[in-house]
C-alpha cells in the first residue's frame, strides 16, 4: 500500500515536468521575446523605454541565453514560488493569481461535489428503475446537459438571476463584499452567488457521470453476490446501498481523473461570461495582450491542480477499494 | 480457411459447463463429416457480413436512425449554403440593425391565403427611450416565393449565379431568424456557418484518428516500453484541462495568418488532444485481440506481424473506431465554439456558429436580441444527434450482443 | 417422518418479449428431513429457478404463477408461496431457515466487503448478537468449515482466497444461522477435482453435525451418487422420475434417465466403445410440445400415444419410484 502511494507520489514528478515544459513553451510560442512586445506597448503609450531598464529585465530573464537554459531559470523559480512578471500589470504573477487561485479551487470542489451529490443518486435511481420513464426523463435531460455549451447555460442562468431574483448579474460577491477582507459574511455572500457557477458548470459533468453509474450498477445489480446477499435475508434497500452500489462507486471515483480538468475548463469559460474574479477572465486576458508569463504560469497552476485531484481521487480509490490494494502489494 | 467455418458453427447451444450430459447428436465431429466442401458451402447461406448486420441492427435504434437524417441534413445545409441560404453571406443592410425574427402568415385581413407571406418590415424609435424597435407594416405583403432571384454569388466559387432557393421580391426583406448588429441575416448566417462549424469537427477528428490510429497501433503491437511511453504520455495529455490549453495554443497562433491557416490552425489544436481517447481505445482492443485465436491460428499459418494487424485485428475493431469517431465529433463541435464565443478560435470573416455566438456575450443581448442565441440550437443539435447515432451504432457494432 | 419442505404443483414462467418460458411447469417435490434431495438434469431443465422458487428469490419477468411450497416448521407451517415479496417474513426465512450457496464461489461473495463481515451479516441479522459475539460465531464457523488461521482470514477479502476457500466461507455463512434446509446449486462445478471431493465431504460431515436437509442441485451423476438419498431428474420443467438414489442407478424407468446413465464414461461402456447420445437436441423453449415433452427424443415413443395429449403425470410405478411416462405405466400395468 504505502508502494502504492510512493508510486503514485513519484508519478507526480514526470507529470509535473511534462506539464511545465508545455506551459514553457506556451510562454515562447509567440513570435520575438515579451521584452520586445513590452518595448512595443511602451512605445505606444508614448512613454520612453529606457535602454538600461530594459538591459536589466534582459538579464533577469536571460532573454539572451539559450531557450533551455531560460527554461530552466524559470522552472527553478517556480520551485521557490517564483512565477515571474506579468508585463502588463508589473506585478508578480504570484501576486496576480493568488486569490483567484483560491476562488477558483473553491468552485472547483464545490462544483465536484455537486456533481457527485447530483448524479449518484440519480444513477441509482435510473438502474435500479431502468426503461421506466423517470429514467428515459434523466436519461434525456442529461443528453441536453451534455449538449448545451457553457457559455449559454451561463447566459441563461445569469437571465434568470438577474430577472427572477434580481441579483446584480455576475461576479461572486455583493458589491458590499467585493474588496472587503475575508470574513463569514463575506463567505455567506460568496455561497449565496455560488450557485450560478456551480449548475452550469457541473451540468455537462454530471450528466457524464450519471451515464456511467447508471451503467456501473446495472453491471453490478446482476451481479451472484447480490443474490448471495438477498439470500441471506438482507433488506432491500440496505442490500443496494450496501453491495451494489458501493461496488459501483468505486469505478466512479476514478473518473475524477475526466471529470475535475472537465471542470476547471468550463470554469474558465464560465467565469469570462459570468465575470467571475477567478483564473479564468484573467487567463483570457493575458493570452489576448501576449503577456506570456502571466499566461504560462496559470496553465501551469490550471494543470497541476488537476494533476494533485486526480492524485487525491488515486488515493481515495486506493483506500476504499481492497482489490486494488492487493494488486498493488501484489506487484 | 478453415477458421470461418469453425466459428460460423454452433457446436453446443446450451452452457459450456454440460460436459457431463454430453447430449447432441445432430452435429457429427469435423473429422467424421464426408463432405466438408458442401457443408462449408451450406454454412456461406447463413453468413451475413459483419457491417450488414451492423445495418440491419442499426435500422432497429429509431432514435439513432433519426438523429442520422438530422446529420444528413445538416451536412446538405453545409454543402449547398450559398443556393439555400436567402442572402449571401457578406450581405447587410443597416437599416435593418437587430430586426427581430420576421414571422412568417397565412392570415391576412382578407382571410386565409394558402402560400405563407411576410410583411414589410418598418423600423422605429421609442418616443421615450429611443430604442430603436420594428413593427410590421401590415399595408405591404411579401409572399414567400421560391427558387427566387437575388443578390448574386459564385456557387462552390465556380459561377456566377444569383438563384435562391427562398426569398421575397425586391423591396422585402426575409429574415426569419433575424438579424445581428450591422443587419446581417442570422439565418444566411447560420446556414454558411454550418460549412465551418461541421467541417471542422470532421477535419479534426480525422486529424485525430490519424494520430490515434498509428500511435494507438503501435502502442499495442509493440508493447513494452514503446507501450509504457505511449501511455504515460497520454496519461499526461489528458490531465491537461483542454480549454485552458486550447486557448494558450490558439492565442499563439499568428495574427497575420490567412483565414485557412487559422482554421487548419484551430483543427490541429484541437485534435492535439483528441487523440488520446482513441489512441487508448485502439491499444486496448489489440492487447485483446491479440490474444484470440484467430490471431493465433493466422500466426500459425504463416502470416507476419504487419499482415495480421492490418488484416486481421484492425477490420475486426473498425466499427468500435467508428463509433468513438463519431462520438468524438460533437467535442471538437463544442470545443471550437467555446473557441470562437471567447474570441480565441476563428475570427471574423470567418463565419463559424461559434464565430456568431459571440455577439451574444452579454446578458443584455439574452435580454433584448434573444435571437442572437439561435446558432446554439443548432450547435446543440448537432452534437445530440451525434450523440444519438454514435450511441446507435455503439449498440449495433456489437451485433452478437443481446 | 413428516417432509421439511413439500413443493406442489409448482409453475414458474417468465414473461419475455419473445414468449413465455415455462422454466418450471408442474413440478411436485418433497424434501424430507435431515435427508438429501439432488435434483439432476441438463441446464435449462428448470432445476436452479425451482431452487430460486423455494427462497422467493425470482425476480422480473419471471413469476411464480401457481402452485404451493411449504416450509413444515415445529407446530407451524410457513407458506412460502403466499409471503408477501421482499417482506419481512421472506426475509426472516432466508438465511435463518433456508440457506443457500451458489455455483461460482469467485463471484458469490462481495469484493469490497472483508469474508468475516459478510458471514457475520448473516449472523447480526437473524440472531441478537451483539457485535464481538458475533464475531466470535462467524471465527468458530470459518474454523467449522476447515478455513485455517480464521482470525487472521476474518479480515481478508475474498481475492485474497483460493476458490476451494472462498466455498467454504459461503458454507459457514449458509449454514450461521443453523437453517433447517441448505439449498445448494452447483456448489462443486466451478472447483478443481479434488477440492471438490474436500467440499463435499465437508457438506456431508455438516449434514451429519447439524441435521440440516440438503437440496443440491447438480447435472453431475457422480456427485448424486456419492450424496443423493433421494433423486429427481427434471426434464424441460418437470420431474419425470423420482425414486430412492440405489433405484435410480439400478432400475430407472423413464427412458430420459436411461439415457442419462448411459452418457456417463464407465458405466456399462467397454473400453474403447462409444458412449451413448440422447438423439436430439433440447427444443426451443418457447415452443410447447404436446404429449409427453421427452417424446421427440425418445427412443421407446410410440406414435399416436406418447406425442398427444397432456404431458403424462408422475406415477408410483414401483415402490418409491415415480414416473412420468405412458410406455413404462403401460407395461407395468400389463405385468400386474
Amino acid at each position: 500500500m504505502s508502494h502504492l502511494i510512493l508510486h503514485r507520489l513519484l508519478w507526480m514528478i514526470p507529470t509535473l515536468l511534462v506539464i511545465s515544459i508545455i506551459s514553457f513553451a506556451i510562454i515562447q510560442l509567440p513570435p520575438g521575446d515579451y521584452l520586445t512586445s513590452y518595448i512595443s506597448a511602451l512605445e505606444e503609450t508614448g512613454e520612453t523605454v529606457d535602454a538600461q531598464e530594459v538591459e536589466a529585465l534582459r538579464k533577469r530573464y536571460n532573454l539572451d541565453a539559450p531557450i533551455y537554459v531560460q527554461y530552466v531559470k524559470w522552472a527553478g523559480g517556480l520551485l521557490h514560488g517564483d512565477l515571474g512578471m506579468s508585463f502588463e500589470w508589473n506585478r508578480p504573477v504570484k501576486q496576480l493569481i493568488g486569490e483567484r487561485i483560491l476562488l477558483t479551487t473553491i468552485i472547483s470542489v464545490v462544483t465536484l461535489l455537486f456533481t457527485w451529490a447530483v448524479a449518484i443518486p440519480i444513477g441509482i435511481y435510473s438502474a435500479v428503475k431502468q426503461y421506466s420513464w423517470g429514467d428515459h426523463l434523466f436519461t434525456f435531460v442529461g443528453f441536453i446537459g451534455l449538449a448545451t455549451p457553457n457559455f449559454l447555460l451561463a447566459l441563461i442562468c445569469m437571465y434568470i438571476g438577474y430577472s427572477v431574483f434580481g441579483m446584480s448579474a455576475g461576479g461572486l460577491f455583493s458589491p458590499e463584499y467585493q474588496n472587503a477582507a475575508w470574513s463569514v459574511g463575506k463567505f455567506t455572500d460568496l455561497l449565496s452567488h455560488l450557485w450560478i457557477p456551480v449548475i452550469v458548470i457541473g451540468t455537462a459533468g454530471t450528466a457524464g457521470l450519471i451515464r456511467v453509474m447508471r451503467g456501473n450498477l446495472l453491471d453490478e445489480l446482476h451481479k451472484q453476490y447480490v443474490m448471495t446477499a438477498r439470500a441471506k435475508g438482507v433488506p432491500r434497500l440496505k442490500l443496494l446501498l450496501k453491495y451494489p452500489v458501493r461496488v459501483a462507486l468505486n469505478p466512479l471515483i476514478s473518473t475524477v481523473g475526466w471529470v475535475l480538468p472537465g471542470i476547471v475548463s468550463g470554469a474558465v469559460i464560465t467565469a469570462v461570461v459570468l465575470g467571475l474574479p477567478t483564473t479564468g477572465p484573467l487567463l483570457l486576458r493575458a493570452l489576448m495582450n501576449q503577456d506570456m508569463y502571466l499566461a504560462g504560469s496559470m496553465v501551469m497552476m490550471l494543470s497541476t491542480l488537476t494533476v494533485i485531484g486526480t492524485l487525491i481521487s488515486d488515493l481515495l480509490l486506493l483506500w476504499l477499494d481492497p482489490r486494488i490494494r492487493y494488486e498493488g502489494r501484489e506487484r | 480457411m478453415i477458421i470461418p467455418w469453425i466459428t460460423h458453427r454452433r457446436w453446443n447451444t446450451d452452457n459450456a459447463d454440460d460436459t457431463d450430459l454430453e447430449t447432441r447428436t445432430d452435429h457429427p465431429p469435423p473429422s467424421e463429416s464426408p463432405d466438408l466442401d458442401a457443408e462449408m458451402a451450406d454454412t456461406e447461406l447463413y453468413t451475413a457480413s459483419q457491417w450488414q448486420l451492423m445495418w440491419w441492427k442499426f435500422r432497429k435504434h429509431k432514435l439513432a436512425v433519426g438523429a442520422s437524417m438530422v446529420i444528413f441534413a445538416l451536412y446538405g445545409l453545409a454543402v449547398f449554403c450559398e443556393f439555400l441560404a436567402p442572402y449571401p453571406l457578406m450581405y447587410r443592410d443597416t437599416a435593418y440593425a437587430y430586426a427581430p425574427p420576421q414571422r412568417l402568415h397565412f392570415f391576412a385581413d382578407d382571410g386565409f391565403h394558402p402560400w405563407p407571406f411576410v410583411y414589410r418590415l418598418r423600423g422605429e424609435r421609442h418616443p421615450e427611450t429611443l430604442r430603436k424597435f420594428y413593427a410590421e407594416d401590415t399595408s405591404q405583403r411579401y409572399p414567400l416565393r421560391l427558387l427566387v432571384r437575388g443578390e448574386p454569388y459564385r456557387f462552390w466559387g465556380l459561377f456566377q449565379t444569383d438563384l435562391h432557393l427562398l426569398g421575397v421580391d425586391p423591396g422585402g426583406t426575409l429574415f426569419l431568424l433575424g438579424t445581428d448588429s450591422m443587419g446581417r441575416d442570422m439565418l444566411s448566417r447560420i446556414i454558411y456557418g454550418a460549412r465551418i462549424s461541421l467541417t471542422i469537427g470532421l477535419v479534426g477528428v480525422t486529424l485525430s484518428f490519424i494520430l490515434g490510429l498509428t500511435i494507438g497501433v503501435l502502442s499495442g503491437y509493440y508493447g513494452g516500453w514503446v507501450d509504457n511511453l505511449v501511455q504515460r504520455a497520454i496519461e499526461i495529455l489528458r490531465s491537461f484541462p483542454s480549454i485552458p490549453l486550447w486557448m494558450a495554443l490558439s492565442a499563439a497562433l499568428p495574427g497575420s495568418w490567412s483565414p485557412l491557416q487559422i482554421y487548419m490552425g484551430i483543427t490541429v489544436v484541437l485534435s492535439l488532444i483528441g487523440w488520446t481517447g482513441l489512441a487508448r481505445q485502439v491499444r486496448g482492443k489489440i492487447l485483446s485481440l491479440r490474444e484470440e485465436d484467430f490471431a493465433t491460428a493466422a500466426l500459425l499459418a504463416g502470416a507476419s506481424k504487419w499482415r495480421i494487424m492490418w488484416r486481421h485485428l484492425l477490420p475486426s475493431f473498425m466499427s468500435h473506431i467508428i463509433v468513438s469517431i463519431t462520438l468524438a465529433v460533437p467535442g471538437m463541435i463544442l470545443g471550437e465554439t467555446a473557441l470562437s464565443f471567447l474570441g480565441l478560435g476563428l475570427r471574423p470573416p470567418i463565419t463559424s456558429w461559434g464565430v456568431l455566438l459571440k455577439e451574444a456575450q452579454n446578458v443584455q443581448a439574452v435580454a433584448f436580441q434573444p435571437w442572437l442565441l439561435t446558432p446554439v440550437i443548432f450547435v446543440i443539435l448537432t452534437v445530440l444527434a451525434f450523440n444519438f447515432m454514435g450511441d446507435g451504432l455503439r449498440d449495433a457494432a456489437d451485433p452478437y450482443a443481446r | 417422518m413428516a417432509p421439511l419442505l413439500s413443493i406442489d404443483n409448482l409453475r414458474t414462467y417468465f414473461f419475455l418479449d419473445e414468449g413465455t418460458v415455462r422454466a418450471v411447469d408442474g413440478v411436485h417435490l418433497e424434501i424430507p428431513q435431515g435427508k438429501t434431495v439432488a435434483i439432476v438434469g441438463e441446464s435449462g431443465c428448470g432445476k436452479s429457478v425451482t431452487a430460486f422458487s423455494i427462497l422467493r428469490l425470482i425476480s422480473p419477468p419471471g413469476q411464480i404463477v401457481s402452485g404451493q411450497i411449504v416450509l413444515h416448521g415445529e407446530g407451524n407451517d410457513v407458506i412460502l408461496t403466499d409471503l408477501e415479496d421482499e417482506g419481512t417474513a421472506i426475509r426472516q426465512i432466508r438465511g435463518k431457515e433456508i440457506s443457500m450457496i451458489f455455483q461460482e464461489p469467485m463471484t458469490s461473495l462481495s469484493p469490497v466487503h472483508a469474508v468475516g463481515d459478510q458471514i457475520m451479516e448473516a449472523v447480526r441479522l437473524h440472531t441478537q448478537m451483539k457485535k464481538s459475539e458475533a464475531k466470535a460465531h462467524a471465527i468458530r464457523m470459518m474454523e467449522r468449515v476447515g478455513i485455517p488461521n480464521a482470525p487472521a482470514r476474518f479480515n481478508q477479502y475474498p481475492h485474497e482466497m483460493s476458490g476451494g476457500l472462498r466455498q467454504r466461507a459461503i458454507i459457514a455463512m449458509a449454514l450461521s444461522c443453523q437453517p433447517s434446509l441448505l439449498i445448494a446449486d452447483e456448489p462443486t462445478t466451478a472447483l478443481d477435482v479434488t477440492i471438490q471431493a474436500q467440499i463435499l465431504e465437508l457438506m456431508r460431515d455438516l449434514q451429519a453435525e447439524f441435521g440440516m436437509s440438503i437440496l443440491l442441485i447438480t447435472h453431475d451423476l457422480g456427485i448424486v451418487a456419492e450424496m443423493a438419498d433421494r433423486v429427481a431428474v427434471m426434464y424441460l420443467g418437470r420431474i419425470v422420475e423420482e425414486a430412492n438414489v440405489e433405484q435410480i442407478f439400478t432400475q430407472p424407468q423413464h427412458p430420459y434417465t436411461r439415457a442419462l446413465l448411459q452418457s456417463i464414461p464407465g458405466r456399462g461402456v467397454q473400453p474403447g466403445g462409444r458412449l451413448k447420445v440422447i438423439a436430439g437436441s433440447v427444443p426451443d423453449p418457447f415452443q410447447r410440445i404436446s404429449g409427453c415433452p421427452f417424446h421427440p427424443r425418445c427412443e421407446e415413443a410410440i406414435p399416436e400415444m406418447c406425442d398427444q395429449g397432456d404431458p403424462p403425470g408422475s406415477v408410483e410405478i414401483l415402490p418409491r419410484q415415480r414416473t412420468a411416462c405412458m410406455v413404462r405405466r403401460e407395461y407395468h400395468t400389463s405385468l400386474r
